[in-house]
């Protein structure tokens, strides 16, 4: 194996490619009753579950891909699909132009895998001593280690806990650390599940922003998942969507807080613990004086709205944006998302 | 090419594992003398057994020692090559870090021959293995010749592929029942503590098992009878065949249970024992 040293970036335009993706999974439904639990040692009754339904997408090298859904949506499914740890059950994955299972040891690389709820850190060692290690296992040429590491703890301020324990880390100095690791080599193609779970805002900041930094100057290609769609928006320009396995959205962000639309919780503050009642609003609850109602400001302007409510009556106005999970969450209940 | 990646995994292992060891003072003082007590612990019985009967079915004490001796080479060659939970491969299946293993850019084999690698805190059992050996074969005339050495290394080198490969077998199951086959290789494991003692006085049907499906009779007591000369030195031979037999079977088992991984990946992922 010849030793690292990458400078040049990837020639590939398509960094990865899913066609018609599918991948089934069985469990096994256990009884409640020892006597169906006997049965079911006998002949298990098994249901299969369809993680990935068809799923057919392309990323473009250099571009930073969002991956969202529901728990159980199919999202580590895909991202372990594209890691190598899965095979397909019918269907195509290509990453790098590479099959990422048949040709693992080439395909890892030049891809770095984080999965937020692990480490690939040595847990008994200083910080600096992974990064060592992976030297070693990767296959690092020296100039490039010395490169990468002192731009790498640079830029994700690790300076302070690198001769640190791992176990004795803060969470957020972790992923930070684990960030690290899974960029050593210089991979072409980045693959984060769920990298700021558990983070403090502080924290996900300098995780985002550089990530951000890191895509623009090396032109990087990342697939992010999070549940954090906040998170997701701040790094990614393009989202995909997936529901029970299929995808119900791929586009950017902007089109689809079009979909969404204008989303507002109002909240009147009246002279009576009586709720008007106003066109255009959805009276949801009260408390005391306090009323609260669902608009859609696109259809129904607030301003016109409030022109309805009784000068006299009106206390105080409030209007709040809901987090924009919730007006996926509801793009979801109401199965408007089918549009790709 | 592989021959020195293995070297340089293993320098970077190795060092790693002096790193640990020298963490702390309580660290290191504490490690070495529990890993001495077990030591001694582990030489003690059969030791003290052979003494007050001046032998053990009809080997005589320096014959057992030799056995003894070998054995703890076998098992400490084991703890010094194959720790962090390599030698119980079922814990790392069950536990779904086969995950980590796979998005190393080396192959699998690689990866599980060096990762393990503990010179410092894992050589306890080895050391005593050779002082063991050593003194027992100053007391033993007329055995020790430049072909013993190299029969007794060879020997000691099939019987830690037998008893990897035990151990690989049962752990393959872990690739179908993460949960259920999670510690069969601490189970397949603890039988080679078993292994210092001579089987010579027990009955056919117990013995052949012991040499075949249950092979802790190969971990030691077969081959040191070769090689003291009280068996067929052609048992060194039918010994390398059955090495042969169970490396074929496993390098198929664990292949097909690698793949069953792949196809299906791991409901499971527990964080235990990783890298610590």
């Amino acid at each position: 194996m010849s030793r690292m040293d990458r400078t040049d970036t990837s020639t590939e335009v398509t960094a990865v490619r899913l066609d018609s993706v599918t991948k089934v999974f069985s469990q096994k439904t256990r009884s409640d009753t020892v006597l169906g639990a006997l049965k079911g040692m006998l002949k298990p009754a098994v249901r299969t579950v369809r993680a990935l339904d068809a799923v057919s997408f392309t990323v473009e090298s250099g571009e930073i891909l969002a991956y969202a859904g529901p728990n159980g949506a199919g999202k580590s499914t895909t991202i372990r699909l594209i890691s190598g740890l899965l095979g397909p059950d019918s269907g195509k994955v290509s990453a790098l132009s590479m099959d990422p299972v048949r040709n693992r040891v080439k395909y890892m690389q030049r891809t770095g895998v984080l999965f937020g709820q692990r480490t690939e850190l040595w847990w008994d060692q200083p910080v600096i001593t992974s990064f060592d290690w992976k030297r070693v296992v990767w296959n690092i040429s020296e100039q490039s280690y010395w490169r990468m590491r002192n731009e790498l703890v640079d830029l994700l301020d690790m300076s302070a806990f690198l001769n640190t324990h791992v176990r004795e880390l803060s969470l957020g100095q972790r992923m930070r650390a684990d960030m690290a690791m899974a960029l050593l080599h210089e991979p072409n193609l980045l693959l984060l599940d769920e990298p700021t779970i558990g983070m403090d805002v502080l924290a996900k900041r300098q995780i985002i922003g550089f990530l951000k930094d890191l895509n623009r100057r090396r032109n990087m290609t990342i697939i992010v998942t999070s549940h954090d769609m906040d998170d997701l928006m701040e790094i990614a320009g393009r989202i995909i969507l997936l529901d029970k396995g299929r995808i119900t959205y791929d586009g950017d962000f902007n089109r689809l807080r079009g979909l969404i639309g204008g989303q507002r919780t109002l909240i009147l503050t009246t002279n009576s613990s009586k709720p008007l009642e106003l066109e255009g609003a959805v009276y949801e609850r009260s408390e005391d004086n306090r009323h609260w109602y669902k608009v859609d400001a696109e259809r129904n302007p607030i301003a016109s709205i409030l022109q309805r409510v009784p000068p006299e009556a009106l206390i105080d106005v409030e209007t709040l944006r809901p987090p924009f999970e919730q007006q996926i969450a509801e793009l979801y209940r109401n199965n408007l998302g089918s549009s790709r | 090419m592989v021959a020195r990646r293995i070297i340089g995994l293993w320098s970077v292992y190795g060092r790693m594992d002096v790193m640990w060891l020298l963490k702390d003072f309580n660290n290191f003082a504490l490690y070495t003398v529990t890993d001495a007590a077990i030591n001694v612990a582990s030489v003690a019985g059969i030791w003290l057994i052979a003494a007050r009967f001046n032998g053990i079915g009809g080997m005589g004490i320096y014959q057992v020692l030799f056995m003894l001796g070998y054995s703890l080479m076998v098992n400490g060659l084991i703890s010094t090559f194959f720790s962090f939970n390599v030698y119980f491969i079922s814990r790392i299946i069950g536990r779904g870090q086969m995950d980590h293993v796979l998005i190393m850019p080396q192959p699998v084999w690689v990866t599980l021959l060096t990762e393990g690698f503990t010179p410092v805190s894992g050589s306890g059992v080895l050391l005593s293995g050779i002082g063991v050996t050593t003194f027992a074969l100053s007391r033993i005339d007329n055995l020790v010749s430049v072909p013993f050495v190299i029969a007794l290394v060879g020997c000691i080198g099939l019987s830690v592929i037998i008893s990897l490969s035990f151990s690989f077998m049962w752990g393959s199951l872990a690739f179908y029942s993460p949960v259920g086959a999670e510690e069969v290789c601490t189970s397949a494991g603890s039988l080679s503590w078993l292994s210092g003692f001579p089987l010579n006085g027990l009955e056919s049907v117990s013995k052949y098992v012991m040499l075949s499906v249950l092979p802790i009779g190969l971990y030691a007591w077969f081959p040191s009878m070769a090689l003291m000369g009280l068996s067929s030195s052609l048992n060194i031979a039918l010994l390398a065949f059955i090495a042969l037999a169970y490396l074929s079977l496993v390098l198929f088992f664990f292949t097909r249970g690698l793949k069953h991984y792949v196809k299906n990946g791991s409901y499971r992922y527990l964080d235990r024992g990783h890298r610590r």
